[in-house]
């Protein structure tokens, strides 16, 4: 515990607002140094039980690894209050060891998104025809519709294990649309009108990072600008992008980090946005992130019952207010995540302060219990 | 003629029950089972050249494991890696090639 206290002191640098461009930041927030500080044995020894029911439920294997069966944890990494309370691995990975995102990718892109209009330089109102070469009928797409997953484009997001020449997705990222996944989203009919209907689309997610990727550069920013606007301020250093063979930014699939790193990303947002005092996302963006997408609101029913979703992230809250109970049972309801295939996700939980990141291999997709695992995470994760 | 008719008609049979059938059955032929014209074996050849890519040089995981978090169903495609090259080509039923090359530490892999 002492050990604890030590690193707390020395890895924490106090700040405060007030520096350039830090509009409405928290002022009392504490930020991880070149590492998380951590009390994880600390809270071992003050929650033993809790630990170990967290880790029987999350990192034990079901049969032979090559059988693909339940719950399959490659890293589990909770932040409490600015501290690691929890870190535990599996399966061969480690705290240096990146891991694949699949669409926790896509709440990466929308806080790209977001740095692009924190710069002036992408309007949500805006046609995407203002950014992208897009056939006429296709002007009366905007960037919040993207961002809302509600352009009306005709998708079909199945993946392995359905039809595979009916997934849109798969065509996108393997198939007839790869060399070129904007162009391929935009040749896509339309299904509705832009915003009249929410339908979750691999395809939104690629072309808002496309609409990013083409206002920054029309600004003067390098291809670097994800890093030296989002990732390196955070200090996330394994942040990896990749992109198509046109130069887009997979940002609906192919984001990759260490869990402590995406344990940062978190944590940009639960502070709204801000990092070390500095504000990197608009003022108000988080709120609005983390809104119920507004045909849901407006009576629509939500794609699964526990899929609410907000701008790019997932919600635990009632899709109306008069509609279902929220999503995570026994979880607050502040929290929303960023949830990918085989069961990634980073969890932020303001009311909390707590950032749980879980990465995995569940090829059982309906193995893991979601809530399960995030009532024992923060029972476990807690502060003493 | 007529006797040299049947074993053709019998060997064409064959080769439609062995190679035509199989395709069929893995989507090859387009728009006989969806509204894309990629089979199984297309996807199956980029897949695992980008993912596999990916998993040696972006999560630095070793060959074996890469293999294995890989394979997809169904199995069709083969897989070589130029370690040196930071190159993965995979290969499915002679047709079906696809390549990735790993381009640098921020931009992982892309298929070409």
């Amino acid at each position: 515990m002492r050990l604890d206290a030590t690193l707390v002191l020395a890895a924490f640098v106090a700040t405060s607002a007030g520096a350039a461009g830090g509009e409405g930041c928290p002022e009392d927030a504490a930020w991880p140094a070149e590492d998380w500080p951590t009390a994880v044995e600390a809270v071992r020894a003050a929650r033993p039980a809790e630990v170990k029911s967290l880790e029987r439920y999350a990192f034990t294997l079901d049969g032979l690894d090559a059988a693909r069966r339940g719950i399959r944890t490659d890293g589990l990494v909770i932040v409490h209050r600015g501290l690691v309370t929890f870190e535990r691995y599996g399966r061969g990975f480690g705290p240096g060891t990146r891991h694949l995102g699949w669409s926790v990718s896509k709440s990466v892109t929308s806080a790209l998104a977001g740095v692009a209009v924190a710069r002036g330089v992408l309007r949500l109102g805006d046609s995407i025809c203002r950014y992208l070469a897009a056939p006429q009928e296709r002007c009366g797409i905007t960037v919040r519709h993207l961002l809302e997953w509600t352009s009306g484009l005709d998708w079909t997001e199945s993946y392995e294990g359905q039809a595979h020449q009916a997934s849109s997705v798969l065509a996108m990222l393997y198939g007839v649309g790869r060399r070129d996944m904007a162009g391929f989203v935009l040749a896509q009919g339309a299904r509705d009108a832009p915003g009249a209907r929410w339908s979750y689309s691999s395809g939104d997610s690629l072309l808002l990072a496309a609409v990013a990727g083409r206002a920054m550069a029309a600004a003067g920013a390098g291809p670097g600008w994800p890093w030296t606007e989002l990732f390196d301020p955070l200090g996330m250093r394994s942040a990896v992008l990749e992109r198509d063979a046109a130069g887009t930014l997979v940002g609906s699939s192919h984001f990759y980090a260490t869990p402590r790193d995406m344990a940062r990303f978190g944590w940009l947002f639960l502070e709204d946005g801000c990092w070390r005092g500095r504000r990197i996302l608009p003022a108000g963006w988080v709120r609005q992130a983390t809104e119920v997408s507004p045909p849901l609101r407006a009576g629509s029913p939500p794609p699964a019952p526990d899929a609410v979703p907000g701008r790019q992230w997932w919600l635990n809250r009632p899709a109306t207010k008069r509609g279902r109970s929220a999503p995570w049972p026994g979880v607050p309801e502040d929290a929303y995540a960023a949830r990918g295939h085989w069961g990634q996700a980073i969890v932020v939980i303001p009311s909390l302060q707590m950032v749980i990141v879980r990465v995995g291999d569940d090829r059982d997709e309906g193995a893991l219990g979601f809530a399960r695992l995030l009532r024992l995470a923060i029972a476990a994760g807690k502060l003493p | 003629m007529r006797k040299r008719a049947k074993p053709v008609a019998a060997a064409a049979a064959v080769l439609a029950a062995i190679v035509v059938a199989p395709l069929a059955a893995l989507g090859v032929v387009p728009g006989l089972k969806g509204r894309y014209a990629n089979g199984d074996p297309e996807l199956a050849v980029a897949y695992r050249a980008k993912e596999t890519c990916s998993c040696l040089w972006v999560l630095e995981r070793e060959e074996a494991y890469c293999r294995a978090w890989t394979e997809a169903s169904p199995d069709v495609a083969r897989v070589e890696v130029d370690a040196a090259g930071r190159i993965v080509r995979a290969r499915a039923l002679v047709l079906w090639t696809a390549q990735a090359r790993f381009v640098d530490a921020r931009s992982g892999c892309v298929l070409e």
